[in-house]
């Protein structure tokens, strides 16, 4: 489309380019079994018998498409068409993910938005990319946040089961009693079968060949968990962080995306059914091998964060990312606004429904629109969380843009935040 | 009348329990959906010290339409015409469900502090605006000692 045409004509043409990209009414909310499967989005459940909401979304890091992601270009035309279009679609496919494929070898343009990095709103020059996708498909610009975001190329999006989950707001490094130089790493998970952590100091990823991290120190050891909620992994005696081996840890406060190298990575890996089915065992494999098809894992990507003081520096830990490996595909976790203050309303019990005045606490648990019930659905692609369930779907009737972020919506994600009690 | 939809409930508590500065808003005792609203002048700008009326009305597709909103008081300002309709975007193709009565007040306040002469509603005033913006702001000065008092 020409970039000269005026606003009006180009908005036009937008809407009918988005229309023909996905069935808007779709909506993922509905679908995906019951079932206690769980989220990477914990991130903000403090408290430890807090489970994680039932669905997650990801998004997918540009690598082999599974299945089900086609399925959506199959459902517009007619069965006559079809067959075409499914070739077709295929073929787009395929340029696609070889495209990223060699940038990935080339270096890194990450396939995928930055997580936490809503780009500003830019009227309708999305539209130009969009059309231009995914011939010059580019990394994306990295702006300050903010409520409103450009719109980036169309991204599928799916619901997964997650098994393990590292708490992000639970990882902490402190001195050892006695010791300033030395450093204990712990965190949180929660893993809905057995699983391992492990940690990598001063790692570099290779993503051709399937996320095998590299490491110059030995290995540290893979540490077992049972299957549970809020596990409490803390550095054993012998695998604490020594400040003198890493030149006093400034290096361990920069990573390098375009490297793939990383201060801090932990990986938690389990087996899939599949995996278990065929006696796999995790301790086959070397701590950072190359990511196997029976297992499933989620790798944290962290670097440190020095706070100058007396008598010593004070560190912290910054999560750059997370991604998880299910069925040979590695999807980057992102994470779903206001999902915390709907966490936090389960965990203190207490409704937005409770009659009384109202706090301005209250405003962020409840759905934006009918303010009464609490927010339960997301909507997609933007991960804005803020509308209940019958809201959510009024609003899908009348228009297709996010009530934050104007944005047009693609689908709704309904999730499922359960009290501790039903927890299994 | 159908019953008041909670949101609009809530949303009056709100604003009578913690009014926004310089913005007052209170409901019809036999209209709720329609409410009397004061707004004051904001500090540096030509309607400082004046008190401006306006109605608001909330449809019936509230939230999923904008309030309607109008002056009262007359006003003059480039994005408002002499029956003291509005042009803001948040009213019209900007109206997001998730805004409120209390958040399309304070763009109203905005509003007043920086005048859009280049989307204008009153092609007169804004013209004025455009070509001597002192001048312009001398007539609002006066319409403000004169009307909004």
């Amino acid at each position: 489309m020409g970039a000269g045409q005026s606003r009006r004509n180009s908005n036009a043409s937008n809407r009918r380019g988005n229309a023909a990209n996905g069935p808007p009414g779709n909506s993922t909310g509905g679908g995906g079994g019951g079932g206690g499967g769980y989220p990477g989005v914990a991130q903000n459940q403090q408290q430890q018998q807090q489970p994680p909401p039932q669905y997650v979304q990801y998004w997918q890091a540009g690598q082999q498409p599974p299945p089900q992601t086609q399925q959506q270009l199959q459902q517009q035309p007619t069965q006559q068409q079809q067959q075409y279009q499914h070739q077709q679609s295929n073929g787009q496919q395929a340029l696609y993910y070889m495209q990223n494929t060699q940038q990935n070898q080339r270096y890194v343009p990450s396939p995928y938005p930055a997580p936490f990095v809503p780009t500003p709103y830019v009227p309708y020059q999305g539209n130009v990319q969009q059309h231009q996708y995914p011939m010059q498909h580019q990394a994306p610009p990295t702006m300050p946040p903010q409520h409103h975001h450009q719109p980036i190329e169309p991204q599928r999006t799916q619901t997964i089961r997650n098994q393990v989950n590292l708490k992000k707001p639970s990882l902490a490094i402190a001195p050892v009693e006695g010791k300033t130089d030395t450093l204990r790493l712990t965190f949180t998970l929660d893993a809905t079968s057995p699983c391992t952590a492990t940690v990598f100091w001063g790692v570099s990823e290779l993503r051709e060949e399937k996320n095998k991290l590299m490491c110059p120190m030995p290995p540290l050891k893979r540490v077992h968990f049972e299957k549970g909620l809020g596990q409490v992994y803390s550095a054993p005696e012998n695998e604490l962080l020594r400040l003198s081996d890493y030149e006093g840890g400034g290096a361990l406060c920069t990573h390098n995306e375009q490297m793939a190298s990383y201060p801090l990575v932990i990986r938690l890996e389990t087996l899939t059914q599949a995996g278990r089915d065929a006696g796999h065992s995790l301790d086959e494999l070397s701590p950072g091998c190359p990511l196997q098809p029976w297992v499933q894992s989620q790798t944290t990507y962290c670097e440190l964060v020095r706070t100058p003081g007396q008598p010593t520096d004070t560190w912290g830990i910054r999560v750059i990312k997370q991604k998880i490996w299910v069925n040979e595909v590695s999807y980057e976790l992102q994470d779903i606004y206001g999902i915390e203050s709907q966490s936090c309303a389960a965990k203190d019990g207490t409704s937005s429904d409770s009659g009384a005045i109202d706090t301005g606490d209250d405003a962020g648990r409840e759905c934006v629109i009918c303010m009464s019930e609490p927010r339960d659905t997301a909507v997609l692609p933007c991960r804005h969380m803020c509308m209940c369930a019958p809201c959510a779907k009024a609003l899908r009737e009348q228009t297709n843009k996010c009530p934050i972020c104007r944005r047009q919506v693609e689908s709704l994600l309904k999730i499922v935040v359960q009290q501790s009690s039903s927890a299994k | 009348m159908a019953e008041l939809p909670k949101r609009i409930v809530k949303e009056t508590q709100r604003l009578m329990s913690e009014p926004a500065p310089g913005i007052s808003a209170s409901p019809h005792e036999d209209n709720l959906r329609y409410f009397d609203v004061m707004i004051q002048g904001p500090v540096g700008s030509p309607y400082e010290g004046g008190c401006f009326k306006l109605e608001l009305f909330l449809p019936d597709q509230y939230p999923m339409e904008a309030p309607k909103v109008r002056f009262l008081t007359r006003i003059y300002h480039p994005n408002v015409d002499k029956l003291g309709r509005i042009c803001l975007d948040v009213l019209k193709d900007k109206w997001s469900p998730a805004l409120q009565i209390r958040t399309v007040l304070l763009s109203l306040q905005a509003l007043l502090s920086a005048p859009n002469p280049d989307d204008p509603l009153a092609e007169d005033v804004a013209k004025a605006w455009r070509e001597n913006e002192a001048a312009a702001m001398a007539t609002a000065r006066e319409w403000t000692q004169k009307y909004a008092q």
